[in-house]
């Protein structure tokens, strides 16, 4: 059901209302959301009165939330939590419940569309208020143009996916529509018509031109994304080519550690599989003339590509954790883009096609075997 | 001197690593240039073995497994090749040469396959020369 809530000049405010009144009915047990204070915290809140502080417009994203949400509904079976999610936060969410990180049936999700977030020290060094104000005010036209001085995470530069809303694919329980509206007068509410009666609401159409400014800006930023994966693919390509892309890596794995999709407590590079004896390394050594220390590096990057750029959402977190500035994101991304395309997969769209790594057929890839 | 590729080669011990025997005390002649690492089944290999063979000097690889339908574990081999074909792809994605990993289906009879795809191999390599991404330092 399709729904519109007015928001007399203060969009949070709306919002605030609506996840107050899902928690009071006991829809939800809890929220799981940003809240502002000094910065932009996460947090799981059971308090009413601090739902105040929640920060939904906030164009920041400390960490990809639905690594949050299997952290605290990974089982399940205590009654429902609230989650707010960005379109890549919750194309994670799909993938992570597909993986089993996440119990589904413990989490509401409320999605809203996003025109882009900055870089966590960006928006921490600046005026918060500010950068949120002119972020609202550009989803009527749905033309982003960062606060002066500063850019969109690159990430959010070249993201398509970034509606909630898959045609006939994964829906959350509960969408924000902005772009095509004034936040500042109404926003488009969709979801289930329970949870929409239950709110007040009446049915009710968004305007018509919400639809036309989305495939606008999602052509625009096609364009660009295809410009971006093939200048990156160019500028990494060759061993020379990724090297040299990587040549500042400190091999610290801030971006598997911030990726939603590398879950896996027992990874192999968190391990002692490839520690070696001081003899071993010493032939190794002289068998190669000298050894790289740390070891490994590239071996790192290619084994984590392999093992999930077929579910990687493009949500750039692995960048924006990079404290040498390496645009891990772009990289995976345009790779997984090519990887993904294989099976006809896009990660997050729906819940029910299987992950690429969690099944096979019969009859595929013939020509390889 | 010719440039002689090393080929490191993943066998199924149920299939291509008996047929490998096979073709040893069959007499079989093939070149020597292949190293073997018998796997319980191809669907337990992880790309990480493949990346660490060619960043330590491999010029190719051979996985071998049994054939369709007959993998020990039933579908292991369905699994590896679809493994194979997202390594190759993020190979060929990055220009590393996914020609360089070949993925073929070699029963335990099958002696004189074994020796055919090593020889066929080698001469590939060969014609290539030696795989860029060994020596990745420095
Ligand atoms: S990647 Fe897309 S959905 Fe995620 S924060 Fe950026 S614009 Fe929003
Ligand atoms: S690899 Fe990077 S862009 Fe892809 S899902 Fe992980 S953090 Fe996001
Ligand atoms: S976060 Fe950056 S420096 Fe750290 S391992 Fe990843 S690429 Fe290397
Ligand atoms: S047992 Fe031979 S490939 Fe699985």
């Amino acid at each position: 059901m399709k729904s519109v809530i007015q928001t007399h000049g203060d969009p949070k405010g709306a919002v605030v209302g609506v996840l107050k009144s899902l928690l009071n009915q006991g829809v939800v047990k809890a929220w799981l959301l940003p809240l502002s204070g000094s910065g932009i915290t996460y947090a799981l809140v059971r308090d009413e009165g601090l739902l105040e502080k929640a920060s939904p417009f906030a164009p920041v994203m400390p960490i990809n939330l639905a690594r949050a949400v299997s952290v605290v509904a990974k089982k399940g079976g205590a009654g429902k939590i609230g989650v707010l999610l960005r379109p890549c936060e919750q194309r994670a969410f799909v993938e992570l419940v597909k993986f089993h990180q996440i119990d589904r049936n413990s989490v509401l999700v409320v999605g809203m569309d996003c025109l882009g977030t900055y870089e966590l020290k960006d928006y921490a060094s600046s005026a918060n208020t500010a950068l949120e104000e002119a972020i609202l005010r550009q989803f009527k036209a749905g033309e982003a143009t960062p606060y002066q001085g500063l850019n969109f995470r690159k990430a959010c530069e070249v993201c398509v996916h970034f509606t909630p809303t898959n045609d006939g694919g994964y829906a959350p329980e509960l969408a924000l529509g902005l772009l095509g509206m004034d936040p500042y007068e109404a926003i488009a509410l969709e979801g289930e018509p329970d949870l929409l009666k239950g709110l007040g609401l009446e049915e009710a159409s968004e305007p018509p031109s919400r639809l036309e400014v989305i495939s606008a800006l999602r052509e625009k930023r096609t364009a660009k994304r295809k410009e971006a994966f093939a200048e990156t693919l160019g500028k990494a390509r060759g061993i020379e080519g990724l090297r040299s892309y990587l040549s500042t890596c400190i091999r610290c794995h801030n971006c598997m550690v911030n990726c939603p999709i590398c879950y896996c407590p027992d990874c192999v590079f968190r391990t002692e599989t490839f520690d070696r004896t001081t003899s071993q390394y010493l032939a190794w050594a002289e068998r190669k003339g000298a050894v790289p220390m740390l070891p490994d590096l590239i071996l790192f990057h290619l084994t984590r590509m392999n093992h999930m750029a077929t579910s990687c959402v493009a949500c750039g977190m692995c960048t924006s954790a990079c404290p040498m500035g390496i645009d891990v994101g772009t990289l995976f991304s345009a790779v997984g883009e090519k990887v993904q395309a294989l099976f006809n997969y896009v990660p997050g769209r729906s819940l029910e096609e299987l992950p690429p790594v969690a099944e096979f057929k019969e009859e595929e890839f013939l020509d390889l075997g | 001197m010719e440039f002689e590729p090393r080929i490191v080669g993943f066998l199924c011990n149920w299939c291509a690593y008996s047929g490998a025997d096979l073709a040893g005390t069959s007499r079989i002649q093939y070149p020597p240039n292949i190293r073997v690492i018998r796997l319980m089944c191809t669907g337990a290999l992880d790309p990480i073995y493949v990346l660490r063979a060619f960043l330590e000097g491999a010029d190719g690889i051979l996985i071998a497994g049994c054939h369709p339908g007959d993998c020990h574990y039933l579908n292991g081999n369905y699994k590896a090749r679809r493994r194979v074909a997202i390594l190759k792809e993020i190979l060929k994605e990055l220009g590393l040469e996914e020609d360089r990993v070949w993925l073929r289906w070699i029963s335990a009879s099958e002696g004189q396959r074994f020796a055919d795809t090593v020889k066929e191999m080698v001469e590939y390599l060969k014609a290539k020369g030696p795989s860029p991404m060994k020596n990745p330092i420095l």
